[in-house]
């Protein structure tokens, strides 16, 4: 399946910046949604290392209300995760109806790192592809929505990244020995990824795998496939032409008598301006 | 720490010299947050304020160019059942911040002595209570090194009413005010009240409050990141930063 992937793709800076901001401010509204169908939504992303999964997170986060999501970094289980079933501390972390949970590596972990470093025996992560879909299931039939990521660069782009952060001191702390460790089992990634891939890839909880040797593109083919994802499951279209016409999250009540009365003691008009002056006196609040 | 009469609802700052300003401050707030972290210094952050101040819009901003994982955004809403079975701070202990992370409250336990005050949510003789036990939570957490940022968004009763009005004209942005928030507008003067007592009893000075002129948008901002920033520079003996020269462009809303 990796090789399908076409990692030329490239967007140019301005078409960049247009797509990414329009398509945040779409997710933030789909967020919005999220929450009144209070429907709970899952997002996991793995990937080689470099490959861009902090990136994508941030640009999806980024234009995000902050009260709607949760972003959970995973990394080896220590102290009460370590000593339980393994998909216990994903149990424990799942969002509340209405809110987006954001994994940052996942319970995938088991199939790759535990698989490739024998961290978990053959059997244990032979069965291990079983349980992840049925725990999927679940998460779907409870009203989840589910969107996995493999962000995927070729063997030379994670190269190019890890050299590039050696020379770079603000970046330099995010390569560790552990990261060359791995480079030197890519092979062997590489098939513990194509099995993961086919194993549990579902019609509910498909991975899409990302286009990641150009940033721009892998961070944009990212925010399209979350907000394609929620559109299509919330019903909802939240592109700029249809804004006027989304229904109204919740009850619109109307503006009280007594409140109309005040506003014309005080000069104010019913849409917020003054009537003493011509122009409006306060800018009206942008990017709400 | 001004005093409600005190504080100059009419300050502005003008689009260009924010422009200017914001990317530098949130530039510093990502700086500091990794510091935070390194330090594992315990950070709370608590916004409250009138309806439509603009508390959910400053937290966006707040929280836009940090690093996700070092942060977290609590609401505050009406205590759920399981919450009502224990004392009132449980629920807010349960959701203090770990070493090194910063946690945002959009509204908070002061909601004790403001809304359940005001709307006689709570008896008496438990609101008045509260001042105290506030206090002391805030001191046992200042004690282990966490560090208090409070603000509080201050708007007048008629900017409220605009605010309101402004927001009920357009589909996609009625639905923001409710019943209760029209409610609420018309005790303005109770709330007020409340608000008075609460900066006079609960401004210490481990954790004090800051009253934020939240009129004009980018001077909020601007006045709430330039505190939070002050707050952990001083807190993490930083450098202090210098926004002096941009007091120098505020305007003034007539």
């Amino acid at each position: 399946m990796l090789e399908m992937i076409d990692l030329t793709q490239q967007l140019t800076k301005k078409e960049y910046n247009q797509q990414c901001q329009q398509l945040q401010t779409q997710l933030r509204i789909l967020g919005y949604y999220l929450y009144q169908r209070q429907r709970p939504a899952i997002l996991l992303f793995e990937g080689w290392d470099a490959a861009g999964k902090g990136g994508a997170i941030k640009r999806l986060t980024e234009r995000l209300d902050p009260r709607g999501y949760i972003v959970y970094p995973i990394a080896a289980p220590k102290g009460d995760d370590a000593e339980k079933h393994y998909l216990w501390r994903f149990w424990r972390r799942l969002p509340a109806q209405g809110v987006m949970a954001i994994f940052d590596r996942s319970w995938y972990g088991r199939v790759l790192v535990e698989r490739v470093e024998g961290f978990a025996p053959a059997e244990a992560w032979q069965r291990a592809y079983g349980e992840i879909r049925e725990f999927e299931q679940q998460l779907v039939d409870f009203g989840a929505i589910v969107l996995k990521f493999w962000m995927h660069i070729s063997k030379e782009e994670q190269l190019a990244r890890f050299e590039g952060r050696e020379a770079r001191p603000h970046k330099s702390w995010k390569l560790t020995d552990e990261d060359w460790r791995n480079r030197e089992k890519w092979d062997q990634y590489e098939a513990a990824v194509e099995e993961m891939l086919i194993k549990t890839t579902t019609v509910h909880a498909p991975w899409t795998v990302v286009a990641g040797n150009d940033k721009r593109f892998a961070r944009i083919q990212v925010l399209q496939t979350v907000v394609e994802r929620l559109s299509h499951e919330l019903g909802i279209d939240a592109t700029p032409e249809q804004l006027h016409s989304l229904p109204p999250l919740a009850a619109v009540v109307p503006v009280p008598e007594w409140a109309k009365a005040e506003a014309k003691k005080l000069e104010l008009r019913l849409d917020g301006t003054w009537k003493t002056q011509g122009k409006t006196k306060h800018k009206q609040q942008k990017d709400k | 720490m001004k005093t409600l009469a005190e504080v100059d609802l009419t300050l502005a700052l003008p689009d260009k010299a924010y422009k200017k300003v914001r990317h530098a401050q949130m530039a510093r707030l990502l700086e500091l947050e990794q510091l935070v972290y390194q330090r594992q210094v315990p950070v709370m952050v608590v916004f409250e304020g009138w309806d439509a101040a603009g508390k959910g819009t400053t937290i966006r901003h707040f929280t836009e160019k940090l690093d996700a994982r070092g942060f977290k955004v609590l609401s505050t809403n009406a205590p759920r059942t399981h919450e009502r079975q224990r004392p009132w701070l449980w629920r807010f202990w349960m959701n203090i911040p770990r070493h090194g992370q910063i946690a945002i409250f959009d509204r908070s336990w002061y909601g004790r002595v403001l809304i359940e005050r005001v709307e006689g949510l709570t008896p008496i003789p438990e609101w008045i209570r509260a001042y105290e036990e506030i206090n002391a939570f805030e001191r046992t957490l200042a004690n282990d090194g966490t560090v208090f940022i409070k603000c509080w968004l201050h708007i007048s009763k008629v900017e409220q009413l605009r605010r309101f009005l402004l927001l009920s004209q357009k589909p996609e942005t009625a639905w923001q005010v409710a019943a209760e928030d029209w409610d609420h507008h018309r005790k303005y003067d109770e709330y007020l009240a409340a608000v008075a007592d609460m900066l006079d009893n609960t401004s210490t000075a481990v954790a004090p409050w800051h009253v934020i002129p939240a009129t004009d948008a980018n001077y909020r901002t601007f006045a709430v990141f330039s505190t939070v920033i002050a707050h952990l520079e001083a807190a993490l003996g930083e450098e202090p930063s210098d926004w002096s020269k941009i007091e120098k462009v505020y305007q003034r809303l007539s």
